[in-house]
């Protein structure tokens, strides 16, 4: 019976050995390629071969991975957005690859006065109904969305009044002068949809939406997917795009989606798993391209004014000197991030890069010892993602080592965000995402004086004035010496501890010959281009 | 017996109520306020105001909680996505036959497979079947059902290229979450059935069987079987419970667009109307199910019947083994 029971144990030990090993790559196996894994707008190739490889999905289609859970069409909703922009159109857009605007749905702009822009719409722009894009719908649009949710209302923030002079031609006010508004505009945020829309109930926005880009929808499964099929009657045909049908997948777990991309159900995905990049950089995923791009993101902890002993700059700069900041960037992001170089994240217009600052615990010792600070502890609310948990964990360990206890509580979102607003955490570690747009106003912005986030709120006049200047100057040369300044100061501030830039890649088949990705943060598959 | 299911019906009503007001005290209690989770945090006092208003939510506790039960007793209503503006029966209704179908599926499987290795097993008590089948269950028992679809996804849809790793747009797509659900209730039914049986084989009636020469088949089928199915049923029914309401991790894992998912989404974003009619409706379901249960096991069960049976059937049950009795004392 001995016998017997070792040799179960043997098996059962070969099986799980066999299941694990499966589970993980090949270490052993030479990569194909290895690329360059240097953050940054890094493109390549691994063992593509068009002719070798033969695609899965329809021909003439466009088949792709998301992790969201999509939902309404409706422009009042805060969601939707990859899905949103193949069906409705605004009045720019950004070309992805050169971040070069182009007017789309207006025909042509002009400032009357430094608060009021004068919009005319194209004629030959219809929406899938046939109906012409009018001011009407222009105006409709905007009171559906002004106010609606997050991202619009940073966005409409500065509009004040919609006037309209004719048909085709319309006045946007704004409260003060507002540099980043064609930037803003170009947006999903502001597109324009049509007013035949005015009843629709909440069912009718899941899957009949009216607007003017290229695609209609012609399925919207909670949960599953977004289907689309070409527009017959779209209006651009210079914009028209390469595939006649769309299928947007959507995904809970990065694996599974990875999973189906790799046996070949799908022709690209989005911002796929660390794991999975570090297996592609390795050559193991075959026959595909990929796109490590920006996500414009910078993770910082910020030290809030209503914390008393962060008064002292000598506390602040010790908290800083304290952090391996390389170590947490590698840590918590591989290769999908680098040690942040300042407050703006990568492809942001008027970036200024800084050195960043130099780790020394013994400094920072000194200087709390300079300061008076003995035994202080502190305590952070954050949310439970890996990244932010990976980070808050390592500088609880730097900290740790120059007598600075941090005590960490974790929740999700939700729960955290009512700890910033109420400034109920003594800290807080956040990230300054870029919404959808590249103007630094949308970064910054969160940083202000009037921002509802206590916790990262700065209320220092000479800074406020530098972000109001580079808010307002239509001015180039003056934005961009204001919003510098603007960062300088807030990086020999030390309120805020920049920790990291993140990347996200994105991977295609090499039948595709660009992607989503690039410097723009929404995924505008309507743009995907085919290898002839 | 009807007595017996009409109380037994009843008593999942108030079951309801109290369900219904657990979960909004509990959401009107967590941290995280809905509103900022939809307008976000750099919004204005006003618009802030202005969004909790249209949500209902500047009225007091009570007042919220009568309308919502008055909303779904009188028009079936369980209000409004924050999240998408749609009604929330139609967000459930979209995807429940989903989350039944996996979770009903996985059931079948472990009914289907765990029964009968548990029988196998405990009929040949500590032989090599009995201890393979108990090894085996207590790994499988073990493995999180996330783990092994991760496993199952990569043999058979990535290196075999037999099945879809992800959808459910044929019948091929159920296979593998089924799998991966099912298997730790097979090993749970396994074990529970292998013990039961294991009871009820030690039992004096069982060997009086035997020894009036019963063939070993009929008194494990007829006898043992029968008598050891009524803690299985009660595993069976918990486990119809669990493994709907925690198909969560496999309904992602496979991108099936259940239930799980839903709530999952829901609770992150706060959209309480979702939560409060997703928890409804996997409170009626396990209702249902443990009232299923209940009915079978008066039907299983002689003395259960007995218990509810009405006063005259009880009576004339009662009078008639005195008379045989009677008759057995005259002969």
């Amino acid at each position: 019976m001995k016998k017997l029971r070792k040799i179960l144990a043997l098996i059962l030990a070969m099986l799980m050995t066999l299941l694990i090993s499966a589970c993980g790559t090949n270490g052993n196996e030479e990569p194909s390629q290895v690329a360059d894994p240097t953050p940054g707008v890094s493109q390549g190739v691994v063992e593509a071969d068009p002719d070798a490889f033969e695609r899965q999905t329809a021909a003439d289609s466009l088949t792709v991975g998301v992790m969201w859970e999509l939902g309404s069409f409706d422009m009042a909703q805060n969601n939707n957005w990859c899905a949103r922009v193949m069906v409705y159109e605004g009045l720019f857009y950004i070309d992805q690859t050169t971040s070069e605007m182009h007017n789309l749905l207006c025909d042509t702009y002009d400032f009357v006065d430094d608060t009021h822009l004068h919009i005319k719409l194209r004629d030959d722009a219809y929406f899938s109904d046939g109906s012409p894009v009018t001011s009407e719908d222009a105006l409709w649009s905007w009171q559906r969305m002004v106010g609606t949710s997050e991202n619009n209302t940073v966005s409409f923030i500065n509009f004040e009044e919609f006037e309209i002079i004719n048909d085709k031609e319309f006045i946007l006010a704004m409260n003060a002068p507002y540099a980043a508004v064609i930037n803003v505009l170009a947006g999903p945020t502001f597109y324009i949809t049509s007013k035949n829309m005015e009843n629709y109930t909440a069912d009718d926005y899941w899957d009949k939406p009216i607007g003017s880009g290229p695609f209609l929808v012609t399925e919207n499964v909670s949960g599953s997917h977004v289907s689309f099929e070409l527009n017959p009657n779209y209006w651009n045909s210079e914009l028209m795009p390469e595939f006649s049908t769309c299928t947007i997948k959507l995904y809970g777990d990065a694996s599974s989606m990875m999973i189906d991309y790799e046996t070949g159900a799908l022709d690209g995905v989005t911002n796929i798993d660390g794991t999975d990049v570090t297996r592609v950089l390795n050559g193991d995923v075959k026959n595909t391209s990929y796109m490590l791009d920006p996500q414009r993101d910078v993770y910082y902890i910020a030290l809030p004014e209503y914390m008393e002993v962060f008064d002292d700059i000598r506390v602040r700069e010790a908290l800083a000197c304290a952090i391996d900041y390389d170590a947490v960037a590698a840590a918590a992001l591989g290769v999908m991030g680098s040690k942040a170089t300042g407050p703006l994240g990568d492809g942001v217009m008027y970036q200024k890069t800084y050195d960043g600052v130099r780790y020394d615990p013994d400094y920072a010792r000194d200087l709390l010892a300079q300061a008076g600070v003995t035994d202080l502890e502190l305590t952070v609310y954050y949310e439970a993602t890996s990244i932010y948990t990976t980070m808050i964990t390592m500088v609880q360990a730097y900290w740790d080592e120059i007598g600075v206890t941090l005590n960490m509580e974790s929740g999700d979102m939700s729960t955290i965000r009512e700890y910033l607003i109420n400034c109920a955490t003594d800290i807080c570690i956040y990230n300054n995402g870029g919404n959808y747009c590249l103007d630094p106003n949308q970064n910054l912005s969160f940083n202000a004086a009037n921002s509802m986030n206590g916790c990262i709120r700065l209320t220092d006049e000479e800074l406020n004035e530098y972000l109001s200047t580079g808010a307002s100057s239509y001015d180039s040369a003056v934005r961009e010496e204001a919003y510098g300044k603007a960062q300088d100061w807030m990086v020999a501030s030390y309120r805020q501890l920049y920790l990291a830039n993140s990347y996200q890649m994105n991977v295609y088949r090499p039948y595709i010959e660009k992607f989503v990705g690039g410097t723009y943060r929404t995924t505008y598959f309507r743009f995907v281009d085919f290898a002839d | 017996m009807a007595k017996y299911i009409l109380k037994r019906v009843l008593m999942v009503i108030p079951v309801l109520l109290g369900v219904v007001l657990l979960v909004f005290t509990i959401c009107e209690f967590t941290p995280g306020d809905p509103v900022y989770s939809i307008v976000g945090t750099n919004v204005s006092e006003e618009v802030y105001e202005a969004k909790k208003a249209e949500l209902g939510l500047d009225k007091p506790f009570l007042v919220r909680y009568v309308n919502y039960v008055v909303g779904i007793v009188t028009e079936f209503d369980f209000g409004v996505s924050y999240g998408t503006g749609r009604n929330v029966g139609t967000e459930l209704l979209e995807r429940l036959p989903k989350t039944f179908k996996l979770g009903l599926c996985s059931i079948l499987l472990s009914v289907i497979i765990g029964i009968p290795l548990g029988v196998l097993a405990a009929t040949k008590h500590n032989s090599l079947r009995d201890r393979t089948i108990a090894a085996g269950s207590l790994v499988f028992a073990s493995i999180p059902d996330f783990w092994n679809g991760i496993i199952l996804m990569l043999f058979f849809a990535l290196y075999l290229g037999w099945l879809p790793a992800t959808g459910t747009d044929s019948w091929k797509g159920y296979i593998l979450p089924v799998i991966s659900l099912g298997l730790p209730p097979v090993a749970s039914l396994t074990r529970m059935t292998r013990s039961s049986m294991l009871e009820t084989v030690r039992q004096d009636y069982i060997r009086t069987a035997r020894a009036k020469g019963i063939p070993e088949g009929t008194v494990i089928k007829r006898h043992a079987l029968r008598n050891s199915l009524i803690p299985v049923m009660t595993t069976v029914g918990a486990l119809m419970g669990s493994t709907v309401a925690g198909s969560v991790v496999v309904e992602t894992l496979f991108g099936i667009p259940g239930i799980g998912t839903l709530l999952r989404n829901a609770i992150t974003t706060r959209d309480y109307p979702l939560m409060q009619g997703g928890v409804l409706m996997l409170a009626v379901w396990i209702s249902l199910v443990n009232l299923l249960v209940d009915v079978l096991y008066a039907v299983v069960d002689p003395r259960i019947r007995a218990v509810y049976s009405s006063g005259k059937t009880r009576k004339k049950k009662e009078a008639q083994p005195q008379g045989k009795v009677e008759e057995h004392g005259e002969n």
